[in-house]
């Protein structure tokens, strides 16, 4: 395998003669310059590091995606992947039948097939493994009839990764399936869903109606769904915490923050020309510091992932600790825009500060809540027993059963 | 503890911990609450022995480099000292002898002594009144016909009263003068000092006149600005680390008695409402161990970011680590606010590191100036 320091030097002669440096005044690029960018990317051999060569990526290591992303920093790289690149791609790089690893990871890695998930439904976010969604056997497809909901760009992604329920005699998290869902398919409807801020919709809701599904797309065992969402899951946090294969597919504001979603107060302070405000100064100081020791304790994860002196899901680790930060940035972010963050004049755009604090709670929530990511460090990473539940060996026939008549 | 140790480390690690656990146990240290001395000169000797001293020392006069880089090597020893509250003057010894190793060849006997724990060099730095700041330090250094003068009083000297040697920090015209004064010497008063700490002991120093030869200047004449602020850089790192693992230490074995203690049918780390608090904290406590890391790799590197990144480090190692200990308490139950309960000992240390060299709220208002600069 190439040495880390070959790869360095061959990536940076590349970069400063393909790619641009970063302009922060730039406005961001339109959904199609940045899949001509990743296509040139994919074309140049600086995609999918730590990808087998047979599905078109560079049978390196995550080590090289890390010096990748250390030498294009300053750099324009394409934005838009961490979904379908961060996270999706390695879950069917580690489930997936190999032809269709053979016929879509290519597709995944030069940016012309996005994939997204398909996982929370109305009925249920954070209670996954209740799906209603079901998958019925027919000759050698499977059928999905259901809705999901909660889904990030669903509106222009190509495929979504299904939980759907294929056997209700068993219990809940043994009768599950993961399936690989074309979303321009017939029986597909998408709509979004407009967010609080009135932003374009990014979440979708997305209803099924007898979608047809080749026996090849099952992502694990017919009934393995629920292992194969954890492992989709796994790869979720890794990208959402800016490790593993999500490394470097973060929008660049979230990588400058420390990887997070959090408004960069010290400027915004100098803006509103409170930075040295005495009923604020503390607080600002105490802001950075936290964005600065989010970032060092992923950086620290990271480090014990590669050294395997941690094991698992520690990306929860660090989803937590963003999602407890978050809270403290979006409320400082109102104190220090003031009555100039919720009123102004003239036509110019206003309002990010309220954006921002109407908008981060998403973030404390989508991709499991700080609540299920506190159960996954606890008990997963600490080894601490878990609450008793009685959902765990019952029929999910007799669970429904249960639950209509306590409600009735 | 970094999660990169290379095997020298590792074994460093290995070492130190083992003499701790048996030199050094916890229901040693509750012994030891009485003694004036605070540790035993034997025990110190032995501790020396494994030579984590001599990492501060240049080679020529006698120490030697494990990995290179010096903090980062010593906070593997700072993180053991925490986890047990151990005894002795760790933090004075590693901060003089990096000042006596950068003065050179003159110091190399005392150098030597210090190393082998024969005897202990205390740094004479604070002054009363919280005074932590260089530019607030109020002790003078003149020059005479005879010598050096000193002339203030020191305040919260770590290990003073069983100190041979003190490196005082004082102020000439032009600038910070380091001196090293012996035990003894002619108007130098050592007062007792009471601390919270059960085994870490604290004294006044003050000095009327003290004449010393220009032979005892460690570094340049009103020239060691720069040193001073590299010893409470390396203090503090040394500090952050060490507080890091007591707070790791009394982490794991709380949340061990909470396996084993029930109510209500079940273990009590069974329940949300406390094991979600200890998610929480994990996350806290592995950021503080982050956070520490990354402010010794500036450190060591030299990098003009050291400064920002030692106050952010102690600035969320200090507050982080008081509200993590009171928390486990919280979650001990009655028990843990006994004195025949552990954690006070935890407690205690971390409250002393909370507040030596500055306490977070300080370091807060330097990250201040700097971002804001």
């Amino acid at each position: 395998m190439e040495s880390l320091e070959d790869f360095r030097r061959r990536a940076r002669a590349w970069i400063e003669a393909n790619l641009e440096r970063r302009d922060p005044r730039r406005p961001l690029r339109t959904r199609e310059e940045n899949a001509a960018l990743q296509a040139k990317l994919f074309d140049a051999g600086f995609t999918g590091f730590a990808v087998p060569k047979e599905y078109a990526g560079q049978g390196l290591s995550l080590d090289h995606q890390a010096v990748w992303v250390e030498e294009a920093g300053d750099y324009v790289t394409p934005q838009g992947y961490q979904v379908s690149i961060g996270m999706m791609m390695p879950t069917l790089l580690d489930l997936a039948t190999e032809a269709v690893k053979k016929r879509h990871i290519p597709r995944m890695l030069r940016g012309e097939e996005l994939f997204m998930q398909l996982l929370s439904e109305p009925s249920g976010g954070s209670d996954m493994a209740g799906a209603l969604t079901r998958a019925t056997k027919r000759g050698d497809s499977y059928f999905i009839s259901g809705s999901k909901m909660w889904s990030s760009g669903a509106l222009n992604a190509h495929y979504g990764l299904c939980l759907a329920r294929v056997n209700w005699d068993v219990p809940k998290h043994a009768g599950l399936g993961m399936f690989v869902l074309p979303l321009k398919a017939k029986g597909v409807t998408i709509q979004g869903i407009r967010p609080a801020t009135g932003e374009e919709a990014h979440f979708c809701i997305e209803y099924f109606d007898d979608v047809e599904i080749p026996a090849e797309y099952v992502l694990g065992g017919e009934c393995e769904g629920w292992a194969s969402a954890q492992r989709l899951l796994f790869h979720e946090r890794n990208a959402v915490a800016g490790i593993g294969f999500g490394l470097g597919y973060q929008t660049s504001g979230e990588r400058q923050a420390g990887g997070g979603w959090r408004a960069d107060l010290v400027s915004l302070a100098r803006k509103h020309q409170v930075l040295h405000d005495p009923a604020l100064a503390a607080q600002i100081a105490d802001n950075h510091i936290d964005s600065v020791v989010g970032g060092q304790l992923s950086a620290r994860v990271n480090t014990g992932l590669v050294s395997g002196k941690l094991k698992g899901q520690w990306g929860s680790l660090v989803k937590l600790n963003q999602g407890l930060d978050l809270p403290g940035n979006a409320e400082l972010g109102l104190s220090v825009a003031g009555a100039d963050g919720v009123i102004w004049s003239g036509n110019a755009p206003g309002g990010e500060t309220t954006n921002t604090w109407l908008r981060y709670r998403g973030n404390t929530i989508a991709g499991g809540s700080n609540e299920i990511q506190r159960n996954i460090v606890s008990e997963r990473l600490l080894g601490l027993p878990r609450e008793p539940a009685d959902d765990r060996d019952v029929p999910f026939n007799e669970l429904m059963k249960r639950r209509q008549q306590r409600q009735s | 503890m970094r999660l990169n140790l290379s095997e020298d480390q590792e074994l460093m690690d290995a070492t130190v911990r083992r003499f701790l656990e048996k030199e050094a146990p916890i229901a040693k240290i509750r012994a030891q609450y009485d003694l004036a001395e605070g540790c035993a000169r034997d025990y110190w000797r032995e501790f020396c022995a494994l030579g984590w001293p001599a990492l501060l020392v240049s080679e020529d006069l006698g120490g030697y480099a494990l990995s290179g880089a010096t903090a980062q090597d010593l906070a593997i020893v700072a993180e053991e000292v925490g986890r047990l509250i151990a005894a002795g003057p760790f933090t004075p010894t590693a901060v003089c002898l990096d000042a006596l190793s950068k003065a050179g060849a003159a110091f190399g006997e005392v150098i030597a002594k210090v190393m082998s724990g024969e005897v202990i060099a205390a740094w004479a730095y604070a002054e009363a009144g919280d005074q932590w700041e260089p530019d607030a330090l109020q002790t003078t250094a003149r020059k005479t016909g005879g010598g050096v003068l000193l002339d203030g009083v020191k305040a919260y000297v770590e290990a003073g009263g069983q100190a041979d040697y003190f490196l005082v920090t004082a102020r000439a015209e032009a600038g910070l003068t380091q001196v090293l004064v012996p035990k003894g010497t002619a108007n130098v008063v050592v007062t007792a000092a009471h601390g919270v700490d059960f085994v870490r002991r604290f004294a006044e120093v003050r000095f009327d006149g003290a004449l010393l030869p220009e032979s005892a200047l460690v570094g340049p004449w009103a020239g060691a600005d720069a040193q001073v602020r590299r010893q409470r850089q390396l203090a503090l790192l040394l500090q952050c680390a060490e507080s890091n693992g007591a707070v790791d230490c009394a982490f794991e074995f709380t949340v061990d008695y909470m396996r084993q203690r029930y109510a209500f049918g079940r273990p009590i780390a069974s329940y949300q409402a406390l094991k979600h608090r200890l998610a929480d904290m994990l996350a806290r406590i592995q950021a503080s161990m982050a956070t520490t890391d990354a402010a010794i790799d500036a450190f060591d590197a030299g990098s003009p970011e050291a400064e920002r990144l030692v106050h952010i480090a102690k600035a969320w190692v200090g507050s982080k680590s008081s509200m993590n200990l009171s928390d486990l308490v919280q979650m001990t139950g009655g028990i843990g606010v006994t004195w025949d309960h552990d954690l006070h000992i935890y407690e205690r240390r971390i409250a002393v590191n909370r507040a030596l060299f500055g306490g977070p709220e300080r370091h807060r208002q330097h990250v201040h100036r700097l971002i804001s600069a």
